[in-house]
């Protein structure tokens, strides 16, 4: 990967020439963070075309809006906040919803008992994963949509494909369920 | 920041999907604070794929800029190719629509000056014929070869663009309208004159070189307006003329629907070249 290499500025280094139209930091941006975005959002909808879609979109919202970035914060973080809501947007239009979490089973294998498994996750989340493990799949969706991707309550409706009410019920039961695990 | 790194083999079966969901929580937290562990991802992506996403966002990137007008038609429901054509004609530049601006502004303030609406009526039906002359005068045809190659190329362009002039500078003298001193149901009395003019010129294009015939019919209206003045003798003013009261305005009209009826059956619009 040469080219990943090739250019050491920083994402916000990168993110400013993209701002005075420089294509060739785009591409670098691009290099750099598609390939995890895309992973990223394909767990959150089967659909490949859509996720394919939507990290264009994302790109395309980064090339036109780079000024937009506050210049504080991880660039990352921000670029995934642009990423999921493009693809709730696509989702709300096609009214194609994919709920990634609940219909994975089969592909996944829910088995924790890999060591490599266990270090990661007890450096990240120490019980918090085996607390998040006892949650139904459909209170983990939430949790995930609403925790882990920073979503509002109703963004996260619209990426499960259920009512903003529902959420909020859904996220009260998992907190207490957490809470009871954790005690 | 961290010292802490996903396996790289826990991140490649993130990257292929193949990991439960809890070890993807973990990862996806880290990742967005970790380069080294986005490296890790990229570094194994698929080059081909990336490329080929890649492709599609250069394709919108590298997109010429369209020209406001052209957004604007293509919003009200033009088509993408349609819109540039018709948007390039010279009464939508944006030099055009301020010169006609200017004109309508200078003449409305001159009637507040001379409190008398008399210099707008008579102005302002001309403003809209010289856009139409200019959008089918020769040597106008800002989209050049394109424009002669496109199959809307003769009436149905020209006349797309004659609508979108007509609309831009009646929105124009519409607000010069309103400004005028003591508005009255009068300062209405330029919107028929100006659709006979502009009407007749688009009737009997490509009968008759279109500049010289939209300068006879500009003229004539002035000189038929100053024989009025003329026959009603003096005394009474250029406002009161019988062109802007209700008998005028019935002739004007019925001009006006004739040159429409005009335009309308005219079937040999296709052949007419913009310019001939």
């Amino acid at each position: 990967m040469t080219r990943l290499d090739a250019d050491d500025r920083s994402d916000g280094d990168l993110l400013s020439a993209v701002a005075d139209g420089d294509r060739a930091a785009l591409r670098v941006l691009y290099d750099r963070h598609q390939p995890w975005l895309t992973a990223r959002l394909r767990r959150r909808c089967a659909d490949p075309d859509f996720v394919v879609e939507a990290v264009q979109d994302t790109f395309l919202a980064v090339w036109k809006g780079a000024g937009g970035w506050n210049g504080s914060g991880e660039v990352a973080a921000w670029m995934w906040g642009i990423a999921i809501r493009q693809l709730i947007g696509k989702l709300r239009r096609k009214r194609l919803l994919t709920v990634a979490w609940p219909e994975a089973e089969g592909r996944v294998s829910v088995d924790l008992t890999t060591a490599e498994d266990r270090v990661l996750l007890g450096v990240e989340h120490g019980d918090l994963a085996g607390a998040l493990d006892s949650l139904s799949p459909e209170l983990r969706a939430v949790v995930q949509a609403t925790v882990l991707d920073g979503l509002t309550t109703r963004e996260a409706a619209r990426l499960l494909g259920i009512p903003p009410g529902t959420v909020k019920t859904r996220m009260l039961r998992a907190r207490t369920q957490l809470r009871g695990a954790l005690a | 920041m961290t010292t802490w790194h996903a396996p790289p083999e826990t991140l490649q079966r993130y990257a292929a999907g193949a990991v439960d969901d809890i070890t993807a929580c973990s990862i996806e937290a880290h990742l967005e604070r970790c380069a080294a562990c986005r490296a890790a991802i990229a570094a194994s992506a698929d080059p081909l794929l990336v490329e080929a996403i890649w492709e599609g966002v250069a394709d919108r990137v590298d997109q010429p800029r369209t020209h406001l007008t052209e957004r604007i038609l293509h919003w009200v429901g033009f088509e993408a190719g349609t819109a540039r054509l018709v948007a390039a004609t010279p009464a939508l530049r944006l030099a055009w629509l301020a010169a006609v601006a200017l004109v309508v502004g200078l003449v409305v303030l001159a009637c507040q000056e001379t409190r008398s609406d008399a210099m707008f009526l008579s102005i302002a039906p001309l403003l809209p014929l010289a856009g139409v002359a200019a959008a089918f005068a020769p040597g106008t045809e800002p989209a050049g070869e394109i424009g002669s190659a496109t199959p809307l190329f003769g009436f149905g362009l020209v006349l797309r663009r004659a609508e979108l002039v007509l609309a831009t500078s009646f929105a124009i003298l519409l607000v010069g309208a309103l400004a005028l001193p003591g508005l009255q149901a009068r300062d209405a009395a330029w919107v028929l004159p100006a659709l006979a003019l502009s009407c007749t010129t688009v009737a009997l294009a490509g009968r008759a070189p279109v500049v010289p015939m939209a300068a006879a019919l500009g003229g004539a209206w002035l000189i038929g307006l100053s024989v009025l003045m003329l026959v009603d003798g003096p005394g009474s003013g250029l406002a009161e003329s019988v062109a802007f009261a209700a008998t005028g305005q019935i002739v004007l009209g019925l001009a006006a629907a004739a040159a429409l009826g005009a335009v309308l059956v005219r079937s040999d619009f296709d052949l007419i070249e913009p310019g001939a």
